[in-house]
């Protein structure tokens, strides 16, 4: 059960990772806006 | 794609069709279409390969005209490649295959790089390379193809950083779930010390961010209200917030249980409320300012094009068919018609000559004009008038239910932590403090309010604010405006022979007058092909002459209200109900609501239209002002409908304006909410779409209220750790959500 000691904190690094990239992704503008994408697929 | 039997193209019989593009019934022999405008634009999209929007398209296409606007003025964006962007509004895309048409024929530009039509809004971004085309060949080329683009000015950016925050709180709010899960288990299983503390650490560093950085909107808020002396409802959460973090670093440090658990969850849940009503207001905000972003126009001056902006008094313009004048003047040469519809709400045009005034925004309907200039830009009547109503409009958001609830609520939540803490001790006050957190309260506004906000736009009306949503529900008056609101605000054919109607469909086929438009509309209505015309002329004051069917007529004004064909016969044109209108004043009256029609026209005619619709109160002959007088005489509850700057005071002082989206662009400003369809309907969606909002929210104050007391008597009782407390808060909120989702189905 020590792995926790350093799972816990990588698993927490990993997490942290991906919010970053969902930050990142929210500041170039992905989600400003979320209706026209779905309708966009349709089109091609 | 696949191919589809082409709907959009229909072929009649052997001697007469429709043409290729715009669908218009004509005569054949000839070419396969009406206009060499609609055939560029057909060799436009058969050029690019775009042959399956024919297709694929559920309406024919508008009919093509030039765009004269000034593009210069529309902000233009470097990007890193040395490319440039901007953003355009295009009118008239009515489905999927017209956005798509219109970004593949942009791709196909020399020299774009980039094209994105918004399905919703009709916004377009458009990247191109300034070396090899500019933003008017752009812009033309849109137009080619049947759709009218406008410059857009700057737009506002979305709150990103709300969205950020929710992210941040969700991700933090299921990792702390996940850890506080593990320190629950070891109240039973038994756990390490070490692993214990390990995990406390863990969710303290996650919850961090989450009650210092995300919750930061909700700390603001309550802020704000403090300072302008209200009790927001953002300050219990606040108090609730800020105690339970407190309380997580203490615990922390001594090694005890913490409530870090609940306040990532409330946080991310309160955020969650937010996103989606700011997500509903968003949509109508953007449509609204796409409506009344008024053009740039551009202005004849000595023969040259230029910029309305670079008018100066003194200079001399030239205005003509069709044209909009550009600046307030005095005409010094011709004659023409001008309808004046965007400021007086007349739809009757009038005849201008040399030595009278004429104002910007006014259209030349026939002939054409020199005009004298004396005011530009802002100081025209028509900006100074936006300019005034934009003012009006500003007033105080009454408070919500929600509001009014939160004072009682901080008071009794204060008060029952103090008894707690005299009871059962720090431990006990903090418990009561954390189950007081009126999370659901909190949400239940914002839940109803975006549901309702939604069910309405779904349905056509685009309410601006959830203040206007919540003034909607309280409305007993409906008042229409006559002209352009319970009418077309345009001719429409009652009486005319076949024969005749022909005949001046042939001669109108390509003009662009309303009258022609009645014409063209009413033949195409009853089946009528439109002959081919040869030699058409168009003579100013006098109509419109041309060779059908080898002799030649001449079509001009008749009878008061009629135009006529010389040796052939008259057609009758009048302003016409809505299609919709006595659907909507029926079902208005069936919910109670008291209708009116306001209007400023005669008595007698606004009698007919009343009539027409189904109204009983009429209130004839009302200036501007009179009406707006007569919306304050109602003592509140009235929604006003209207459409022109004329309407403009009415709209500012009912407590809900609704304006109609082909209105005056001053009046789309004023308006808590718009019609985005053709039509009345949507205004009955609307208020039906806001009385089950606010039953929604009546519903969810309740359950929440239940809620609260039943957890802080637990709370008092010593029932209530941490534990419990992050089973009931979901469920509360989970609760309100299944309110808000009921809105939807009470608006049917």
């Amino acid at each position: 059960m020590d792995a926790l000691i350093f799972l816990v904190p990588i698993a927490i690094g990993l997490g942290a990772v991906f919010a970053g990239l969902f930050i990142a992704a929210a500041a170039r503008g992905q989600f400003d806006d979320i209706d026209d994408a779905p309708q966009r697929m349709l089109d091609d | 794609m696949t191919a589809a039997p082409p709907v959009g193209r229909p072929r009649a019989s052997a001697h007469e069709h429709a043409c290729a593009h715009c669908g218009v019934i004509i005569e054949g022999g000839g070419s396969e279409w009406c206009c060499s405008g609609c055939e560029m634009a057909s060799e436009i999209i058969h050029g690019a390969g775009l042959d399956q929007y024919y297709a694929r398209r559920e309406s024919p296409a508008p009919r093509p005209s030039p765009v004269s606007l000034a593009w210069d003025s529309v902000p233009v964006e470097a990007d890193d490649a040395g490319g440039s962007r901007a953003a355009l509004q295009i009118d008239g895309l009515t489905c999927a295959a017209c956005v798509w048409v219109t970004e593949r024929v942009l791709l196909a530009t020399p020299g774009v790089r980039e094209a994105m039509v918004s399905h919703a809004t009709g916004r377009c971004r458009v990247a191109w390379d300034p070396t090899k085309v500019d933003l008017r060949t752009i812009a033309d080329r849109i137009a080619a193809i049947g759709y009218r683009p406008r410059p857009l000015n700057a737009e506002v950016a979305p709150d990103r950083t709300l969205m950020v925050r929710l992210g941040v709180a969700a991700f933090a709010a299921m990792n702390v779930m996940l850890l506080s899960a593990s320190i629950y288990a070891g109240w039973l299983d038994g756990m390490d010390a070490g692993h214990a503390a390990l995990f406390r650490w863990a969710t303290l560093v996650l919850a961090t961010p989450v009650a210092l950085w995300c919750a930061e909107p909700l700390y603001v808020g309550a802020i704000a209200g403090l300072r302008a002396g209200v009790l927001h409802m953002d300050l219990p959460v606040s108090i609730g917030v800020a105690s339970m973090y407190t309380q997580g670093v203490y615990a922390t440090l001594r090694g005890e249980d913490a409530w870090l658990d609940s306040l990532t969850m409330l946080v991310a849940l309160l955020l969650a409320g937010r996103v989606l009503e700011q997500r509903g207001r968003r949509r109508a905000v953007e449509s609204a300012t796409a409506l009344a972003n008024s053009a740039p126009r551009l202005a004849r001056r000595g023969g040259v094009e230029i910029p309305a902006s670079e008018l100066v008094p003194g200079d001399r313009i030239d205005v003509g068919l069709g044209e909009e004048v550009a600046a307030d003047g005095v005409v010094v040469a011709g004659v023409a018609r001008v309808r004046m519809s965007i400021l007086t709400g007349e739809s009757e045009p009038v005849t201008l000559r040399a030595g009278e005034r004429v104002v910007a925004g006014a259209v030349v309907e026939d002939g054409t004009l020199a005009i004298c200039v004396q005011a530009v830009g802002g100081q025209t009547l028509l900006a100074r008038m936006a300019a005034e109503l934009a003012e009006a409009a500003d007033r105080p958001a009454p408070p919500t239910l929600t509001d009014r609830i939160a004072p009682w609520f901080t008071g009794a939540t204060l008060v029952l932590a103090a008894v707690a803490l005299a009871v059962g001790g720090p431990p006990r006050a903090m418990a009561v403090l954390v189950v007081a957190c009126p999370c659901a309260l909190a949400l239940a506004s914002p839940l109803a309010t975006a549901a309702g906000l939604g069910a309405a736009a779904r349905r056509g009306l685009l309410v601006r604010t959830g203040e206007a949503l919540r003034a909607m529900a309280e409305v007993r008056t409906v008042a229409f405006d006559k002209t352009g609101t319970l009418t077309h605000g345009e001719p429409a054919v009652v009486a005319a022979d076949d024969v005749v109607l022909r005949v001046a469909a042939g001669l109108e086929r390509s003009s662009g007058h309303p009258v022609a438009r009645a014409i063209r509309n009413e033949a195409i209505r009853r089946g009528i092909a439109l002959p081919e015309a040869h030699d058409v002329r168009e003579v100013a004051g006098v109509g419109i002459s041309g060779v059908v069917d080898g002799r030649r007529w001449t079509l001009g004004a008749g009878q008061p209200g009629q135009v006529e064909i010389a040796g052939l016969g008259a057609i009758t044109l009048r302003d016409v109900p809505r299609h919709d209108a006595a659907r909507t004043v029926t079902q208005l009256r069936a919910l109670g609501y008291r209708v009116v029609l306001v209007s400023g026209d005669h008595a007698e005619v606004a009698r007919r239209i009343a009539d027409a619709a189904g109204i009983e109160e009429v209130v004839a002959g009302a200036s501007p002002e009179e009406k707006a007088a007569w919306v304050r005489a109602q003592g509140g509850g009235v929604l006003f409908v209207g459409d022109g700057v004329n309407d403009g005071p009415a709209l500012a002082a009912a407590s809900v304006g609704v304006a109609m989206g082909q209105g005056a662009a001053s009046s789309v400003l004023v308006a808590d909410a718009i019609v985005a369809h053709d039509g009345l309907g949507p205004v009955v969606a609307g208020l039906r779409a806001a009385v089950a909002s606010k039953r929604a929210v009546r519903g969810n104050a309740a359950r929440s209220l239940i809620y609260n007391a039943g957890a802080v008597t637990a709370a008092l009782l010593g029932l209530v750790n941490p534990l419990v407390a992050a089973v009931l808060m979901p469920l509360s909120s989970s609760l309100v959500v299944w309110g808000a989702s009921r809105v939807e189905r009470w608006t049917r």
